[in-house]
């Protein structure tokens, strides 16, 4: 195919500087200065900053390297210490080849049906980007903050992922599990009975009925809204426990948003969903909840309350890069903003937390938001490097900066 | 179409963008391909407009997030063509498969295992332990019985010859 670059056209030095950086950026905290430096350096020129990309990458792959462990570290250093603690950059050319290398041959016979459809895959969901972590050997999907992924399973079930979310998908003959631990996610199931496709969040079991739904997974509870279709929704603690996907208690993590677990997704606000009064809701631990097209339910870690409708294209808002706000709380608000964009906005003034927001904002472009805030009477916006703060506007004799 | 014809598609246009995408997604930009210039280019232009007073506070950070706007339009560019979308929608499911393209990983993987073979037992063992068997720095410093700054030299010079002797690909 494509001839690679000659090696002689490499420049060494910038990578051997793009490493240095590398190991030092991964094994500990950077102070100021040498961020600064960093900065300046990956400034230098494309190349410098292609370097980082690509070693940067590479670190990447070596975590998933040899995952049925079958190189010892420890048999390297035995070797080493044979060796009398002579450090050679090349190894030794007589030396046998290493045989944990080996890769199964189960491993190794790909039909070309296969190939073809792990290269079409990559084309598919518009893939791997830099920092997206996959692990394709624990099915584990990562994104990080504003970053969404499009994930087209075997099966053409389709998984939208958003902003700093996290699944696992472990799909078995007759099984289709994926276990979202934190975050957002959307599924388009390809709906086949004999092969019930699963979701688990914490302390919710959704069955698919030939759907599209939204999972999201808060820090106390999740809630669930059907798109299209129906689901079934049950307390995973009537769930057979499946010892393949370890169970994480939803709910017991203590964020700072503990004190205020109602009404965090964006679309739900003004439906009267106050999920911080559980008095209301069904005893969890029973039957499963037939959940359609339109309704949503929120099922906290001992109470699943009672469904609610609301407007799905809200819900699913987020998958168009839209947050949508009908008359939501400043708090939830902030939270999905901060889930894209890496300066956090900070709400300063606890009486502005409750400040209801209407409207449609990019989930890229907290720019829009600030515009709205400053507009608003009484409330002030202050930028730093760090943060954006949201004071209340007799407050503003606060040092900037 | 038959399966054949479809395969062949398939590949064929993998081959023409998808793969091109995939490697400079995965970052690996040391095959040539026409684009990644300019892509990176791109990218490094949209750093240049980014507020050093900014940027400085978590670089890299910015720099992916850069990446991933640039490689996101990029993708959308590329996935406008009409054949492309019919095709993504006739992909046949393959049971038991993970989404993401089993065989290349595991080709470049292959080629990891033998960059890594090639060095130094102390430097092999300080990236496996770190990196694959998630040790501490120090963990690892004392299992190779070497200084914090020994282990970061070997992990240096582990990552920059996988980089420098990886095989161009197939």
């Amino acid at each position: 195919m494509v001839p690679s670059i000659p090696e002689s056209k490499l420049n060494t030095h910038i990578y051997g500087e793009a490493c240095e950086w590398l190991v030092a950026l991964r094994t500990g905290a950077m102070g100021a200065v040498s961020r600064e430096c960093f900065d300046a350096w990956l400034r230098k020129s494309p190349e410098h900053l292609r370097a980082y990309l690509e070693v940067s990458s590479l670190w990447e792959d070596v975590a998933l390297h040899d995952p049925l462990r079958s190189v010892s570290a420890e048999a390297h250093i035995s070797r080493a210490k044979a060796q009398h603690n002579l450090v050679s950059f090349a190894a030794p050319q007589t030396r046998d080849a290493p045989r944990g290398f080996e890769q199964p041959p189960a491993l190794r016979a790909r039909t070309r049906k296969t190939r073809a459809f792990a290269l079409a895959a990559s084309v598919i969901a518009a893939l791997l980007a830099v920092g997206f972590e996959i692990d394709t050997h624990r099915g584990m999907y990562t994104t990080g903050i504003g970053e969404q992924r499009s994930l087209t399973l075997a099966d053409g079930s389709v998984i939208e992922l958003d902003a700093e979310s996290r699944i696992r998908v472990n799909y078995q003959t007759n099984t289709r599990e994926v276990e979202l631990l934190s975050g957002e996610a959307l599924f388009k199931v390809v709906h086949n009975p004999p092969r019930p496709f699963v979701v688990k969040s914490g302390a919710v079991i959704i069955r698919d009925l030939g759907t599209v739904f939204d999972v999201y997974r808060k820090p106390r509870g999740t809630t669930v809204t059907v798109i299209e279709g129906q689901v079934a929704v049950r307390p995973a603690t009537v769930a057979l426990p499946n010892p393949n996907i370890p169970q994480r208690p939803g709910g017991t993590s203590i964020g700072p948003s503990a004190t205020a677990p109602g009404g965090e997704h964006s679309s739900q606000s003004g439906q009267g969903a106050d999920i911080g009064v559980p008095a209301s809701g069904n005893e969890a631990g029973h039957e499963e909840l037939l959940l359609s097209a339109g309704e949503q339910v929120t099922v906290l870690p001992n109470v699943m309350l009672p469904p609610i409708h609301v407007d799905v294209a809200a819900v699913a808002a987020w998958s168009d890069h839209k947050l949508v706000f009908e008359s939501a709380p400043l708090r939830q608000v902030v939270r999905s903003f901060n889930r894209y964009n890496a300066r956090p906005i900070v709400i300063e003034d606890p009486a502005l937390e409750n400040f209801r927001v209407i409207g449609v904002f990019s989930s890229t472009d907290p720019g829009s938001l600030l515009r709205f805030l400053s507009a608003q009477p009484g409330i002030s916006v202050i930028e730093n490097e760090k943060e954006v703060r949201v004071t209340r506007e007799d407050e503003k004799k606060a040092p900037l900066q | 179409m038959t399966v054949e014809e479809r395969d062949a598609l398939v590949t064929g246009l993998a081959a023409s963008h998808g793969e091109r995408l995939r490697r400079f997604l995965a970052t690996r930009l040391r095959a040539a391909s026409r684009d990644v210039p300019d892509l990176i280019q791109e990218v490094y232009l949209r750093l240049l407009r980014v507020n050093r007073p900014e940027s400085i506070r978590n670089p890299e950070a910015y720099l992916f997030t850069i990446a991933n706007h640039v490689l996101h339009q990029y993708a959308l560019r590329q996935s406008a063509s009409p054949e492309a979308a019919e095709l993504l929608e006739s992909i046949p499911a393959t049971d038991g498969t993970d989404p993401s393209s089993e065989a290349e990983m595991q080709q470049r993987m292959e080629e990891l295992d033998r960059a890594l073979s090639q060095l130094s037992y102390k430097a092999q063992a300080a990236l496996i332990l770190y990196r694959r068997d998630g040790f501490s720095l120090e963990e690892v410093a004392e299992k190779l019985g070497v200084s914090l700054a020994m282990v970061k030299k070997y992990l240096v010079k582990a990552i920059l010859h996988c980089r420098l002797n990886l095989p161009p690909e197939a």
